[in-house]
């Protein structure tokens, strides 16, 4: 078996343990994504030279016999949403091209500090307004299990990097679902951790009542092993909470027996594919086979969710990205004839057709006369929606769920309708809109061979279930050891 | 349509975008369909419900009013699309006469 094939766990290990070095572990994955990443595109760019530096640098810690930390030569993708210090950042836009931040985010400092490897910056929708991935300025990013098909979004890059073998865990981040639905689609494991658990410095931003960051990877324990090295508080995020991180290694260790399993009968509804509902009930039965209770509940606000989803969040972007004007970073239209065409034509040609979409959306919800009737409406149905929850979580302690009402679908079918591709995030936008943390872990594929992915719901700060619940089930099935046949191209050659 | 081209272009103004005329037909279009499903919120009695503005019900914490090292100047100035002297550069909006131009 080769590094790469390996989990990040393992991989750390055989890095703290000398049996392999950073150097090795990086420059195997350089190579890969020299053979493999063409067809897929999950990087926007690579940072070799950084990568490489601190590979060195973790190595020589172990040589001298120094503690190299508990991601000593973990190999990451970051999605392009996280600014790095001196390696460029565009957040999959135009109007970002060319900008290279001063400063890092939090997250990619502590994942550095940590003893980790930043290979480069993944692949993205857009501001990550997408699901689907195909709203990036920059390249088409595939589907790993089926080139013809999209990587789901926004975190797309990261999922497909995770798929194809290109890294060892990939950071996402999730408004609606940016982190679980692209894991779902490429038979991946993706946690949307608490709002407020991992800190948003340098994360830029989409809608900052809604937005998190968190882990990308081939198992529950290898995102355990990431989130306990970047949660917590941060005195440069005042919305990061402070509360102790989890023991989520440890949870993962424990299992699910005697957990009762609440399962949303609004979510097995119209719309859903049998082939995935077939999945997630087979998952369901596994976790019931193997010690867990299964309980029905209710969520009686499931179909409010979209809409509000669709009111509140391009609300909150269109006011975060009022500060793309083209004067202090990033794009500026040319020849302007006065500051006020400056702003309007270097908006008009440095965003994209979804990202205008969305702006103007918000700016119509929230302008004088519609605010009451659309921004206060949503953010009121949003409390029945978190109430809901709350009531059913007296009943049970997570919940599972389908991640996404279909399997991967061809890349060009839905970008006519934006409607139709808002859709896909509809398992996935309660979490975010009620404060819950959630994950996607790979529990089966269809006929043609595309993962499909089940969604387990916990209350705020309630990761350890989560881990719990999806280590336990990843104990006793093999879907996310999967590899599609592009990862095994190389192999073969 | 719940949304008139004249709404669009006015929108487009405030958002500081700016659309083709075929653009605003289409962006008028697409606002509609979206409008239409959100449209479903009505069917709601919210009366006597609280707004949520924050997904995690917690007290916003007060920094200590401590003096820290911001970023060099030359750091941030260094992506503006036009400097001149260490200050950014933008088109003219005053004219001659001190009036704004926009």
């Amino acid at each position: 078996m080769d590094i790469w094939q390996l989990g990040l766990a393992s991989q750390v290990e055989h890095v703290r343990t000398k049996a392999v070095s950073a150097e090795d572990v990086a420059s195997a994955y350089f190579e890969r994504i020299e053979a493999v990443d063409d067809r897929i595109g999950s990087y926007l760019r690579l940072d070799r030279e950084g990568a490489m530096a601190q590979a060195r640098m973790v190595d020589e810690q172990v040589r001298a016999g120094r503690d190299p930390g508990p991601l000593a030569g973990a190999c990451i993708a970051l999605k392009d949403i996280f600014v790095t210090k001196g390696v460029e950042t565009t957040c999959g836009s135009k109007i970002l091209e060319g900008f290279v931040p001063p400063y890092e985010s939090t997250v990619s400092e502590r994942l550095k500090a940590a003893g980790a490897v930043i290979l480069g910056k993944a692949n993205m929708d857009e501001f990550a307004m997408g699901s689907s991935t195909e709203h990036s300025a920059y390249r088409i990013c595939r589907n790993p299990w089926d080139l013809d098909r999209v990587p789901g979004g926004s975190s797309g890059g990261s999922a497909a990097a995770v798929a194809a073998g290109l890294c060892g865990v990939a950071m996402g981040t999730d408004t609606g679902g940016s982190i679980r639905q692209p894991a779902a689609l490429c038979g991946v494991t993706g946690l949307r951790p608490t709002y407020g658990r991992v800190s948003r410095y340098g994360m830029i931003a989409f809608a900052s009542s809604l937005d998190q960051g968190g882990p990308m990877g081939r198992s529950a324990e290898d995102c355990a092993l990431v989130l306990e090295a970047i949660a917590g508080r941060d005195p440069a995020d005042s919305t990061s909470l402070d509360e102790p991180v989890g023991r989520y290694q440890e949870a993962c260790r424990t299992g699910f027996k005697g957990m009762c399993v609440g399962i949303p009968k609004e979510y097995f509804r119209e719309g859903l594919d049998p082939q995935v509902e077939a999945a997630v009930r087979r998952g369901i039965e596994t976790l019931a086979a193997n010690g867990a209770t299964i309980k029905e509940v209710s969520l009686p606000h499931t179909e409010y969710a979209i809409a509000a989803y669709y009111i509140i969040s391009p609300a909150e972007a269109s006011s975060n990205l009022a500060r793309y004007d083209g004067v202090r970073y990033g794009y500026r239209a040319r020849d302007a004839s006065d500051l006020m065409d400056m702003y309007c034509r270097s908006r008009a040609e440095g965003f994209g057709s979804e990202v205008k979409r969305r702006i103007m959306l918000g700016t119509y919800v929230l302008s004088a006369g519609y605010y009451d009737a659309y921004y206060g409406r949503a953010q009121k149905v949003r409390t029945l929606i978190a109430d809901d929850f709350r009531k059913a979580f007296e009943d049970c302690d997570v919940m599972v769920t389908p991640t996404s009402p279909v399997t991967a679908f061809k890349l060009g079918s839905r970008m006519s309708d934006p409607l139709q591709m808002y859709l896909a995030d509809m398992y996935t936008i309660s979490c975010n809109l009620a404060g819950l943390t959630g994950m996607s872990i790979p529990c089966g594929m269809d006929g043609q061979g595309l993962p499909i992915g089940m969604q387990v719901l916990a209350p705020a700060l309630g990761e350890e279930r989560l881990f719990r619940v999806a280590a336990g089930y990843q104990r006793l099935t093999d879907w996310h050891r999967r590899w599609p046949e592009v990862a095994q191209a190389q192999e073969a050659e | 349509m719940r949304i008139s081209i004249e709404e669009v272009e006015h929108v487009a103004q405030l958002a500081h975008l700016k659309f083709g005329q075929d653009e605003i037909a289409a962006m008028a279009r697409e606002l509609d369909a979206i409008l239409e499903h959100v449209q479903k919120l009505q069917e709601l009695d919210v009366e006597g419900v609280a707004p949520t503005t924050h997904a995690v019900p917690v007290i916003c914490p007060l920094a200590d009013d401590e003096p820290a090292a911001s970023l060099p100047r030359q750091a941030v100035v260094a992506n503006a699309p036009d400097t001149l002297d260490g200050l950014v550069r933008v088109p003219k909006f005053i004219d001659d006469s001190g009036a704004g131009l926009t």
